[in-house]
């Protein structure tokens, strides 16, 4: 599993699973993606993809992760695209660099922002979680 | 935490003292009844409450409303009053949608008048007012007009046409938070708001035809210009993705700038800067730029809905406005010769004599109140927002069943233009508190007093 949706009594909290940090970031984003765009467009997509990178640098992992999905969050809204490929080129605990790929698509609902409420990043075992609160 | 851990004050007061955690520098208090205590305290929204309480320069009390709901840092319906001179100013406490907030139009007819109109009236309004994601506006703003919009708020919409000059005065601030510096928004935020003025947006936000189904104060009511059945129009809505951008450039600034201040916070999402520091000061200048942009929403909505009454009614000019308030915003009051920097997160400004504009969930009542003296002395002049959620959108979803909903509302007579049957179902009535109950308190309390209330002819919404 890449991502769940949880239950959150006024907003939506997004539980992300990863083999690693760079899988469990790019599935953040691509949690967020469907929930904006539904969930069909992460698995069929249509149209061309058009690339471009992402660079950021956060005090801390938290923050990262944080600042990632606002960045993306940001991209979507403006660009009007649904960012639905991602390649963690490079991580750190405080910089992140990233091939990212979207393609014209109607937001179906909406994100105001990514909150710090209630957010976890956690190295297990064998596989990384994160919940990620989002304000809608 | 327990109902046991509260101490009763009165019956729409409970207090859970300074001595509960080590942490908290003042106690902390909710207005609401036993009954839907209970309900509180199955969210996360109490503990926000006292992590509140331990902001540095947060004087009195801890404050909460009776729609009190879990948020993120503060809770919903939380107001906080910080000293200017020594506290701290926090995004968190403001929220995301920066100055969403209501206002409410008022007709010279009487529903018996307008009967046959309803239809075709709101029919006009959503034509010509965009509603839903991603919906962008009729006006796409250069940068250099974006700006002024930024600085001057609805002062920028009455010298281009979109407003009354007697509009102005009847809006929290006029409309123009002067405090305001476009130079402390980003480009991505006014990016972000660029398309966006004169939209409603989604979620709970709506644009209502309302009648006035009851008065409770005679004399507020004739000094407010309303009357028994009288047809109004109710619009919600916030700065839009501006307001988004610019909390989330700032909790990132604050998050970075709290070790430098030595501020321990329980909560992340509480990130805070001192009022007087540079980096507290760049929010408040940036938040209360927002804050224009979401009263020029408002106002550019206004102007829409005038124009779409004057192709249906011929009179679009008569629709004259009561008031406009915010209900997430931060302010520099003066209580008791002293300079606070009230936070009120999902509560509205009530001062006395004031209308206090309350918002009800969709299909159910919304009410005008009055500020009271109460207020001033107990609440820092502060009431409730609204109904508050009591059910996640997600249990809504799974446990409301749409066909009924959908003849329960339309036993209420009432003309949905909602976007699609999931938003009906996390809009539900049975998905918020009862209106009814939460005003009550705020009656009760004193804190501000009912004057009238409206009933939804037509609801406008995602």
């Amino acid at each position: 599993m890449q991502y769940e949706i949880l239950e959150h009594p006024g907003d939506i909290k997004i539980r992300i699973f990863g083999k690693d940090d760079k899988e469990l970031f790019a599935n953040a984003a691509l949690g967020m993606t469907s929930y904006i765009y539904g969930q069909k467009i992460t698995e069929d997509r249509q149209g061309p993809v058009f690339f471009e990178t992402a660079e950021i640098r956060s005090p801390d992992k938290e923050a990262l992760l944080v600042d990632w999905l606002s960045e993306i969050l940001y991209r979507s809204e403006t660009n009007k695209r649904a960012y639905t490929d991602y390649e963690i080129l490079d991580i750190k605990e405080t910089d992140l660099k990233a091939k990212i790929g979207s393609i014209e698509a109607k937001a179906i609902e909406d994100i105001k922002a990514v909150t710090y409420s209630g957010l976890k990043i956690e190295k297990e075992k064998d596989h990384w979680e994160a919940e990620v609160v989002f304000d809608i | 935490m327990k109902i046991l851990d509260f101490i009763q004050v009165n019956p729409y007061l409970f207090e859970i003292p300074k001595s509960y955690r080590s942490d908290m520098r003042v106690p902390a208090r909710i207005y609401i009844k036993k009954e839907m205590l209970e309900a509180v305290l199955k969210e996360r929204a109490i503990e926000q409450l006292l992590n509140v309480a331990t902001l540095p320069g947060v004087d009195h009390f801890a404050l909460a409303m009776p729609d009190i709901h879990e948020g993120y840092g503060f809770p919903i319906g939380g107001v906080a009053a910080i000293r200017a001179r020594d506290g701290v100013i926090s995004p968190g406490g403001v929220g995301y949608d920066i100055n969403c907030g209501v206002r409410l139009l008022l007709s010279e007819h009487g529903h018996d008048e307008l009967k046959e109109k309803i239809l075709p009236l709101v029919n006009q309004m959503q034509r010509d007012v965009p509603s839903g994601v991603g919906r962008g506006g009729k006006v796409v703003l250069k940068e250099s007009e974006s700006d002024e919009i930024l600085n001057t708020g609805a002062e920028w919409a009455l010298k281009n046409g979109y407003a009354f000059g007697e509009d102005l005065k009847n809006i929290e601030e006029n409309g123009n938070f002067k405090i305001a510096d476009a130079k402390f928004v980003s480009d991505k935020a006014k990016k972000r708001g660029a398309d966006q003025l004169g939209t409603i947006g989604s979620g709970n936000h709506f644009l209502e035809i309302q009648k006035v189904e009851e008065i409770y104060d005679r004399e507020t009511a004739d000094r407010f210009g309303m009357f028994l059945n009288q047809i109004t129009v109710m619009i919600h809505t916030g700065s839009r993705g501006l307001g988004h951008q610019v909390c989330t450039d700032y909790v990132r600034v604050m998050n970075e700038v709290v070790p430098k201040y030595k501020i321990v916070l329980p909560d992340r999402e509480l990130a805070c800067a001192p009022f007087q520091s540079e980096d507290g000061q760049n929010y408040f200048r940036a938040m209360a730029a927002a804050a224009n942009f979401a009263w020029v929403n408002r106002q550019m909505i206004t102007h829409l809905v005038r124009g779409a009454w004057e192709r249906v009614l011929k009179d679009g000019k008569s629709l004259k406005l009561l008031y406009d308030v915010a209900h997430n915003i931060a302010k520099l009051e003066k209580y008791n010769g002293r300079e606070y920097i009230v936070h009120r997160k999902g509560a509205t400004r009530a001062f006395p004599g004031q209308p206090v504009i309350i918002p009800g969930s969709m299909g159910t009542a919304s009410y005008v109140l009055a500020g009271t003296e109460t207020a001033m002395r107990e609440t820092f002049g502060s009431s409730c927002h609204g109904a508050g959620r009591a059910m996640s959108r997600m249990k809504a979803k799974k446990t409301i069943d749409y066909n009924e909903l959908k003849q329960d509302l339309a036993k209420k007579e009432i003309i949905f233009r909602v976007g699609s049957a999931k938003e009906m179902l996390e809009e539900a009535p049975q998905a918020y508190k009862n209106i009814d109950d939460v005003v009550d308190v705020v009656h009760g309390a004193g804190i501000a007093k009912k004057v009238a209330k409206l009933k939804p002819l037509a609801v406008i919404k995602g």
